[in-house]
């Protein structure tokens, strides 16, 4: 494992992590939870660790989490800098160099209907963020005709590649190739996501051409892009609100291409969404690129265009 | 005759200048602590925002003069690493190392150090507000050092000059 990761953890986690042998590219998660076992999620499966760096299947023997190591964790995680975090803590994760993101849970503290906070942090969820590059080489002609770029949003069940489609689309798009000119790219990326930004630099290869707003509201952020950078593509991920719907025809009216994503699995689903079904039935998306959660990451179920008609068709499982 | 004459200048000029150098030491330590609460000041600013304590450290460090750049850039390395090592205990190990040999007294080091204390938890609000109470309580000790000083330095200066005549005295 790298030193930039293991050294996220407590001396004693960290000590187990870099007993065992794991290799980076395989680890998808790693969770720590108060007076339970310390569990990690490698190659699709789930393993417990033991004290001495062994994988098991089963809870007997594993090494359990303290109290103790879930603090010193956070302060590590946090560069000893809990308040700097105020933001996201209030929405759950921190997101950290390498643009790998931590979820954390414990005891909310509202003010009023809102969260304020989360106190005594108990459960710390390390989700690795692994770049697919070239996964969006098979969509690439669907979305752009020469050097122009058309409207696409990506659908897909949550876990199922959409975001590593769209980071990867906006890579190829910005960096152009020999049959395609690069286009320049604003990325609003409310979750820091797409770039995985940490201090303001994204940690994920996003292209030459890119501008990133990191952990700004998609609506704002993508009138924010069209007056400061002058985008001729704009990508957002996980479009939904009134706001971002307002946003997207902005967007459009200035004549900015737009590359989205939203929760789905087929545009019926995503036409019973009253603001979404809008959209679909004014034909603002050129492209639309349904993923199939079943085969794996990034797997592309079918392509339609704006008229409805069915462009790609995966191979049936 | 010549020679001891010689010898009792030289002590009185010593002692003069031995004078003269701790009333030196005694401006020289008012201007660091002087640095010293610009830097807070700086530091509460890159805590508005939303700086991190490592990233706060090394950007305040480059506008620091010596020896609180090395000291400031060392201590953000520090934080980076992670080692294991609370921050109360990194700042203090850091000052020591950097700040010990200069002009500043104990006390003064065991005021840096107490800033470790106060930073790393709580909110971001919490922080400024601990950083504000801790740039106050430093400008009330530069106010009484300010205000001491001239005294003091004049003090210094004196002693040294009538400790070395009081030598020479004793020597004729």
């Amino acid at each position: 494992m790298r030193e930039e990761v293991l050294k996220l953890f407590s001396g004693e986690i960290r000590n187990i992590l870099g007993k065992a042998d794991l290799k980076q590219d395989r680890l998808q998660e790693i969770r720590l939870r108060v007076n339970a076992p310390l569990m990690i999620v490698y190659d699709g499966e789930e393993y417990f660790l033991s004290s001495d760096g062994k994988l098991k299947k089963t809870p007997s023997g594993a090494c359990m989490v303290s109290a103790a190591c879930i603090q010193e964790t956070l302060e590590y995680i946090s560069g000893y800098s809990l308040y700097a975090y105020e933001e996201e803590i209030r929405q759950g994760y921190i997101t950290i160099q390498g643009g790998h993101r931590v979820g954390l849970a414990g005891k909310t503290v509202l003010d009023g209907e809102r969260i304020k906070s989360i106190h005594h942090i108990s459960f710390i969820n390390v989700r690795f963020s692994h770049q697919i590059m070239g996964c969006a080489r098979k969509v690439l002609p669907f979305v752009t005709d020469g050097d122009t770029v058309r409207h696409t949003l990506i659908i897909s069940p949550p876990r199922c590649g959409k975001t590593t489609l769209l980071r990867d689309l906006i890579r190829q798009i910005s960096n152009g190739d020999a049959k395609r000119a690069g286009h320049c790219v604003g990325v609003v990326d409310e979750r820091s996501e797409i770039g995985g930004c940490y201090q303001g630099i994204p940690q994920n290869d996003v292209g030459i051409r890119t501008d990133v707003l990191d952990a700004c509201p998609k609506a704002e952020g993508m009138m924010m892009l069209i007056r400061s950078m002058s985008p001729e593509v704009i990508a957002v991920d996980e479009i939904g609100s009134y706001e971002d719907i307002h946003a997207i025809e902005t967007v459009i009216n200035c004549g900015c291409k737009l590359l989205a994503t939203v929760h789905g699995s087929s545009i019926d689903d995503i036409r019973r969404k009253p603001l979404l079904d809008r959209i679909v039935k004014e034909r603002v998306f050129e492209r639309y690129i349904l993923l199939d959660g079943c085969r794996g990451i990034g797997k592309i179920r079918q392509i339609f265009d704006e008229r409805g008609t069915c462009l790609f068709q995966g191979e049936p499982v | 005759m010549i020679m001891r004459m010689t010898g009792i200048a030289m002590i009185v000029f010593s002692c003069a200048g031995l004078g003269v150098i701790k009333s030196a030491q005694l401006q020289k330590r008012y201007r660091l602590l002087k640095e010293w609460e610009r830097l807070i000041v700086l530091l509460e600013q890159e805590i508005s925002y939303n700086a991190a304590l490592p990233e706060a450290c090394r950007r305040v460090g480059r506008k620091a003069r010596p020896p609180f750049n090395s000291f400031l850039d060392s201590l953000s390395g520090r934080l980076e690493d992670c080692g294991g090592t609370p921050f109360p205990r990194i700042l203090e190990e850091e000052s020591s190392r950097y700040l010990k040999d200069g002009y500043l007294t104990k006390e003064d080091l065991q005021s840096i150090s107490m800033l470790g204390e106060m930073m790393g938890f709580g909110d971001r609000q919490t922080q400024k507000e601990m950083l504000k109470r801790y740039g106050k309580e430093l400008e009330i000790r530069l106010s009484d050092l300010k205000e001491q000083l001239p005294g003091k330095q004049k003090l210094y200066r004196s002693l040294g000059f009538l400790g070395g005549a009081f030598l020479g005295i004793l020597l004729l």
